[in-house]
């Protein structure tokens, strides 16, 4: 996701420093970017200057390398951890200029325990920042401001979104914010629809919600995509996060496909078959 | 040659566009019972928003029909179709489809040419699926989608505008839960989740406040 992030920033003229635990890995993200310029200049989406100009805007660095202590916004896209993100921002800061603003790209942690954590004068200028991948596609930012959030840095860092193209959708600081939460039954109601394993049935509810409904891909052919062991994660966090409310109880279909290692499209089965593993 | 019938109310989201598009709809309303005078060489279309119990007297008073084709978004179309073997299709209308397609099942696919004539007529497709179950496919999985949403809007999670902007830009979903249950009538989805709450008896089918009080007032002002 970090890579997506970097790469839609560069593409709006910002500098940007990919920050990875080691130089390597944020090298091969940063390289990762570069061929994915190619390609797209290849296709005629930029031309070979606006190509040049975003490599110069990217560089690629380590946490222990210098990158500039006067950067306007720092955004981790780190695992879903409070602890790692906490130790995260804790160690930049004393790198970085007070006025930095600082976010997190967390999918449904809490934006005030994250911002408890942080030193005081910090915590006015945190909050949530959430991407949609691929983020360079897809128009969606939540915006999430914490309890402690200056009340005037949401709306200035959601008209800098907006003029540059970004939809920008303010939530409060709740589990799974709009997005995972909202669309949590599109999985839950599909999955007690079938109330069995047959792939006849999974097919049927996958294609009346592509031709009535008009979804992209059914929810079985979603599962499979995302991985089914990822959303199940993802529905028993909110699961617990909304004390056990019945709307979000994971279906034992999941379960039974994820101790079987029947993942999706990662493992070759999950609903559907799709050749070896 | 059979006589068709169309059978619709207000409630019903192709209300507006039954009446335009055809002559002599008749208009279902709970005063009519037992005056629905159905003859013998007729097919029926009633496309009527109706809970289990209600939808039951009716097809009673359909019975005569030659072929009746029924709506059963908002009942328990699996039931039903044990208990009225006449029954030639279970449809399901009531949630807003935007490719137009609505499923249908059918006793056989021999029966379905006559309710394909009729959405046509309506600028419609069907989609044959092997059972109505309780609330079909697309309106059980709408109404949850929306019902969150509407669960959302009332503890104030964010407005109206942003929870759809969220759905259809975060996740390309092709309208948002708000304008989705808007353009369904408001009166579908909470009927929907009113049936399935009293069927299972499961908490998570409970519909949120500011989708209740939309979907009551509407059916109380009537909406012509």
């Amino acid at each position: 996701m970090g890579q997506g992030m970097a790469q839609w920033f560069v593409q709006q003229g910002v500098e940007v420093y990919l920050v990875d635990i080691s130089a390597e890995q944020a090298k091969k993200a940063q390289e990762k970017i570069l061929a994915s310029w190619n390609k797209l200049l290849e296709k005629k989406k930029f031309g070979p200057e606006e190509v040049e100009k975003f490599s110069k805007c990217l560089h690629a660095s380590s946490l222990e390398k210098d990158f500039p202590q006067e950067i306007d916004l720092g955004i981790e896209a780190i695992i879903e951890d409070v602890s790692a993100k906490t130790n995260l921002f804790l160690g930049l800061i004393p790198r970085i200029s007070k006025e930095t603003i600082l976010a997190s790209n967390t999918s449904g942690l809490s934006i005030n325990q994250l911002q408890a954590a942080l030193p005081k004068e910090v915590r006015p200028h945190f909050l949530g920042l959430h991407f949609f991948n691929p983020a360079t596609l897809m128009k969606l930012v939540e915006i999430i401001p914490g309890d402690e959030t200056h009340s005037e840095l949401t709306p200035s860092i959601k008209k800098w979104f907006q003029e540059k193209g970004k939809v920008v959708a303010q939530s409060k600081d709740s589990p799974g914010f709009i997005v995972n939460r909202v669309a949590r039954n599109f999985y839950g109601e599909s999955l007690r629809l079938s109330e069995n394993s047959e792939e006849n049935r999974w097919r049927e509810i996958d294609s009346v919600m592509e031709e009535c409904s008009g979804m992209r891909m059914g929810p079985y052919k979603l599962m499979d995509f995302i991985g089914i062991d990822i959303n199940l994660t993802v529905t028993e966090t909110l699961w617990r996060d909304f004390f056990l409310a019945e709307r979000f109880r994971p279906h034992s279909l999941q379960k039974k496909m994820v101790s079987s290692r029947r993942l999706g499209r990662k493992t070759g089965r999950g609903f559907y078959s799709y050749g070896e593993d | 040659m059979s006589k068709k019938i169309i059978l619709t109310h207000p409630e019903h989201p192709l209300y507006h566009l039954l009446l335009e598009n055809f002559e002599g709809v008749l208009l279902y309303s709970s005063n009519l019972k037992g005056s629905i005078s159905v003859p013998k060489k007729s097919i029926v279309f009633d496309f009527t928003l109706l809970r289990t119990e209600e939808k039951r007297s009716l097809l009673r008073e359909l019975g005569p029909a030659e072929l009746i084709y029924t709506d059963t978004t908002c009942s328990w179309g699996d039931l039903l179709w044990e208990e009225f073997p006449e029954l030639s299709g279970a449809f399901a209308c009531g949630i807003y489809s935007p490719l137009k397609t609505y499923e249908a099942s059918l006793r056989s696919l021999s029966l379905l040419p006559p309710l394909e004539e009729i959405f046509k007529a309506l600028d419609l497709k069907v989609k044959p699926t092997s059972t109505p179950g309780l609330g079909h496919i697309h309106p059980r999985v709408i109404t949850q989608i929306i019902n969150e949403a509407y669960l959302a809007l009332d503890e104030g999670l964010a407005t109206k505008e942003d929870i759809d902007q969220a759905m259809h830009f975060g996740l390309n979903y092709p309208l948002g839960p708000i304008e989705w249950a808007e353009r369904s009538g408001l009166i579908a989805p909470y009927l929907l989740l009113e049936e399935l709450l009293s069927v299972t008896q499961k908490s998570r089918y409970r519909p949120a406040l500011g989708l209740k009080k939309a979907a009551l007032l509407k059916m109380k002002k009537g909406h012509l």
